[in-house]
């Protein structure tokens, strides 16, 4: 039996391949789809996600086969062949990938041995042949990465032992991806890493293709990526460290630099050196606005990795008690689901929340009035309404975000934590 | 505008409940600002329930403000007092436009925007004196041909483009013209350098006669004050090669077989 979901957080696949592909540098998403895919998977994740536009190629200026009636019955691969050499003839890009929509997935279209044509020619066009309908902007992360190991992800070259892939944050569904990114690459660096993020410091194909050479790879992130890890280990001899969670605040991060440090064994001291600089950096501040914000019990709503990151800091470092969190992600793998429970039930001191998965808004909705002593919900937009039925605080942080700017705006690491208890007063 | 003719107005879809769905068919008459929203509703419920309705024009700038106007009050008998109306709020805004006319006189202009706003926006520019160089709008039928003509009497030399932005065409024809400014969505023009405004703004009113001179005075701040778009075209990032700056913009429109 099929399940209806109210609002949704997301979109299809092709959502979350473009979302991917348009935060890689240079690189051409072809959308062999009916004509409304390319503004509606643009609207539904970037324009859902704090307002960055991707600045190469979004919406209307997506190229796209714009599949009719005729192609349908007839056929798509003629207007997919005109529409790649189009786009190859005008765009300056390094790679250009076909996505699949719904349509070309029903009547089967073989896009494979259009771009085929193009690459026997010597120019970078690849099929991503995983269908719109296939699943939802998760797959579609997955299955980008899947594609970049097949087409683009260089073997045999040489190692580059601090050299890390940092992955897990989702470029344009996590509104924070860009800030989030930037600081847990910032603490990296310190640790005298070099980090390919593939979505920031106009990062581009060049990361993609020696990405096989990292020493590890880090995926921040409590149930996504399994088979891309296991590829890369098995291809290439990269092993993964999950971070089952965004780290957010001291403990968090320190925690995190701590594992880092371990898997690449690097030295112990300027490990416990860099941590104890960064702590002491964050405390300086928290030590000058003690009691800014009073004592609250608060909910969490939003995808795991940042719910878990929130539920954590807050619980944990500053003593606010939580109340239930809710996790939106489709999880589906029992594993994943007791993985991120663990994350949110192994507290330090506190009670632990109630942990729900839930997708549907209007059930998400009925959670949170059970609970009449929530005093300051944190989660998208759409939680917007019932803060104010209840008359509550609420601190946008997690998918959909359609009331907030973001920039490089983040609450992770260490820096990003001072931001987040500057926006919860803000928010007061 | 329309409390001044003594009409009631049951403003739908937006934010409507059930109850104001409810009462769409007690209207005595049916008036519309959005040609492409609004057409085939208004001509439904004339053949469903006898509701007659007025052409649809976007009431932007004061010509198609006083077309709107006089074509709602028509339906009522009530041309007179919508004359009086007209008359004292051209007293009012003429000599404020006038003083906006010379900020704007000559300047050339490029819009892209949805069939109505486009054709609207195209007639506004008229009221402050700016030439038409080029118009990008989606759609193209009779009734846009209707537009086209009357615009064709105004504006001697200018570039139409069907298209729903397509910004390769765009980008490559307004470097080309490089107008003085860029009325609509702005995201790729803005990285040409060139000053852009909008029709559309969401928290003021662009239609009506005071919409005509927020309108006009953006329009006249955008361009005395460019250095936003200056500074961001340094450092732009837009996605064509070099050599399709030098191409023919049409080249990929074919005929249909």
């Amino acid at each position: 039996m099929s399940v209806v979901v109210e609002s949704p957080r997301g979109t299809c696949v092709l959502g979350g391949i473009s979302a991917v592909l348009s935060a890689v540098d240079k690189l051409c998403p072809i959308f062999h789809s009916g004509p409304g895919c390319c503004m509606q998977t643009t609207a539904g994740e970037a324009g859902q996600s704090g307002g960055k536009q991707p600045h190469f190629l979004s919406g209307v200026s997506l190229p796209s086969s714009n599949m009719l009636e005729r192609e349908v019955v007839f056929g798509g691969v003629d207007k997919l062949r005109s529409t790649i050499e189009g786009a190859v003839e005008i765009i300056d890009a390094d790679a250009y990938f076909v996505l699949t929509g719904c349509t070309a997935g029903i009547i089967g279209d073989d896009i494979k041995s259009v771009t085929s044509e193009f690459a026997e020619k010597g120019i970078r066009v690849y099929p991503i042949e995983t269908p719109g309908f296939a699943g939802d902007s998760y797959l579609g992360y997955e299955a980008a990465f899947k594609t970049f190991l097949t087409y683009l992800v260089e073997e045999d070259i040489p190692k580059q032992p601090n050299l890390v892939n940092l992955f897990g944050v989702m470029p344009y569904h996590d509104p924070f991806w860009s800030g989030n990114l930037e600081e847990l690459t910032r603490i990296l660096k310190k640790l005298g890493l070099k980090v390919n993020t593939f979505f920031t410091e106009h990062q581009g194909i060049e990361a993609i293709r020696t990405s096989s050479a990292a020493a590890l790879n880090i995926i921040v992130n409590p149930w996504l990526l399994k088979s891309a890890a296991a590829e890369y280990e098995e291809r290439f001899g990269v092993p993964a460290l999950r971070i089952p969670g965004i780290p957010f605040g001291a403990t968090d991060t320190s925690a995190f630099v701590r594992e880092v440090g371990e898997a690449l064994k690097l030295d112990r001291e300027l490990v416990e050196d860099i941590i104890a600089e960064e702590e002491d950096y964050i405390y300086s501040y928290l030590e000058t606005a003690i009691g800014a914000l009073s004592w609250k019990k608060f909910a969490v709503v939003g995808d795991s990795n940042t719910a878990i990151g929130v539920t954590r800091y807050l619980a944990n470092d500053y003593s606010f008690t939580p109340t239930v969190t809710i996790i939106t992600d489709p999880v589906f793998r029992t594993e994943d689901k007791e993985r991120i429970i663990r994350q949110l039930k192994e507290l330090e001191y506190a009670k632990p929340p109630e942990v729900v998965f839930e997708s549907d808004q209007y059930k998400i909705t009925e959670e949170l009035k059970k609970h009449g002593e929530i005093t300051l919900l944190l989660g998208s937009t759409n939680e917007r309404e019932i803060a104010l039925v209840k008359d509550i605080q609420c601190s946008v942080i997690s998918f959909p975000v359609t009331d907030r700017l973001i920039f490089n705006r983040t609450y992770a690491g260490y820096r990003g934590s001072l931001t987040f208890i500057e926006d919860l007063y803000d928010n007061l | 505008m329309l409390g001044l003719l003594g009409l009631a107005c049951n403003y739908i879809p937006f934010y409507s409940s059930l109850e104001k769905i409810k009462r769409i068919p007690s209207a005595e008459a049916s008036t519309s600002i959005c040609k492409v929203f609004a057409d085939e509703f208004m001509k439904e419920l004339e053949e469903d329930y006898d509701i007659p309705f007025s052409h649809t024009v976007m009431p932007i700038g004061v010509r198609n403000t006083d077309k709107w106007f006089r074509g709602v009050a028509a339906l009522f008998g009530k041309e007179a007092e919508a004359e009086e109306y007209i008359k004292k709020e051209h007293e009012r805004v003429l000599p404020q436009i006038e003083k906006i006319k010379e900020r704007l006189q000559g300047k050339r202009v490029f819009i892209c925007g949805g069939t109505g706003r486009s054709f609207a926006a195209a007639a506004l520019i008229d009221d402050f004196g700016m030439e038409l160089v080029g118009l990008e709008t989606p759609t193209y039928d009779d009734d846009a041909q209707i537009d086209i003509d009357y615009l064709n009497e105004i504006h001697k030399d200018y570039i139409i483009d069907i298209a729903n932005m397509q910004p390769f065409e765009q980008v490559n024809i307004v470097n080309r013209l490089k107008p003085d400014v860029f009325i609509g969505v702005p995201s790729w023009s803005a990285r040409l350098g060139i000053p852009t405004t909008h029709v559309l703004d969401m928290k003021r009113p662009t239609m009506g006669y005071d919409g005509i001179l927020y309108l006009g005075n953006k329009i006249a701040d955008q361009i005395e004050n460019p250095g936003f778009n200056k500074k961001l075209a340094a450092h732009a990032r837009l996605p064509y090669k070099k050599s399709w700056y030098e191409s023919d913009p049409f080249k990929f429109i074919k005929p249909l077989e």
